[in-house]
């Protein structure tokens, strides 16, 4: 999605952040390994993983400020649908993993769900304005 | 909201692209705009009449209602 500026939502430029944040993680992941639980390097790559994963969620929520105010409601719709719908998940397994499913990490898998949730929204709202 | 844009914009020999550079928006803002999916704000209605040359009522009819 461009405007008149030539600005987009899925710039080469976010992609490869993207890709850079990921590996950056990936590896710290790995890294920590080497380090006993507790101890300040593996406190500190854990520190590391996580400002990345904040900068990689914040970076695309701010680059919706340059979109036109249409652009801008499909992404407030999408959000919508993301927010709704990731609660209503995570709560609905909580309530079956009490009934005996097994457990969800929700720690790692909420912002995949939300992300999904995030595309498939847009992807609805959009339709509804083309 | 019922509009005159695509009349105005094809007098003047505009594609939505062109429409959609002179107001800032992405194209897909001029035709939602045009095919009546989508109102667009006071400023930007403003910025559509003041670039017509008309009253804003020249480019939207708000009688004209569109169920969203």
């Amino acid at each position: 999605m461009t405007n008149e500026s030539g600005r987009s939502c899925h710039n080469p430029r976010y992609i490869l952040l993207a890709l850079g944040a990921a590996a950056i993680i990936v590896a710290a992941s790995f890294g920590e390994k080497a380090f006993e639980r507790g101890s300040a390097p593996r406190i500190a790559l854990a520190v590391l993983e996580s400002l990345v994963t904040v900068a990689f969620i914040v970076g695309p929520i701010l680059s919706i400020r340059r979109l036109d105010e249409l652009q801008q409601r499909i992404h407030l719709i999408a959000l919508a649908i993301a927010f709704a719908g990731t609660g209503i998940v995570v709560t609905t397994f909580g309530w079956l993993e009490a009934a005996g499913l097994p457990h969800v990490d929700w720690g790692l898998a909420t912002w995949p769900l939300m992300t999904a949730l995030w595309a498939i929204g847009f992807l609805f709202a959009n339709r509804r304005y083309s | 909201m019922k509009t005159t844009l695509r009349e105005l914009r094809t007098e003047r020999g505009w594609s939505q692209g062109d429409l959609a550079g002179r107001l800032g928006v992405s194209r897909q803002t001029v035709n939602a705009i045009e095919t009546g999916k989508y109102d667009p704000s006071l400023p930007l209605a403003f910025k559509i009449a003041r670039l017509f040359r008309k009253p804003i009522e020249g480019v939207f009819d708000p009688e004209e209602g569109h169920r969203r």
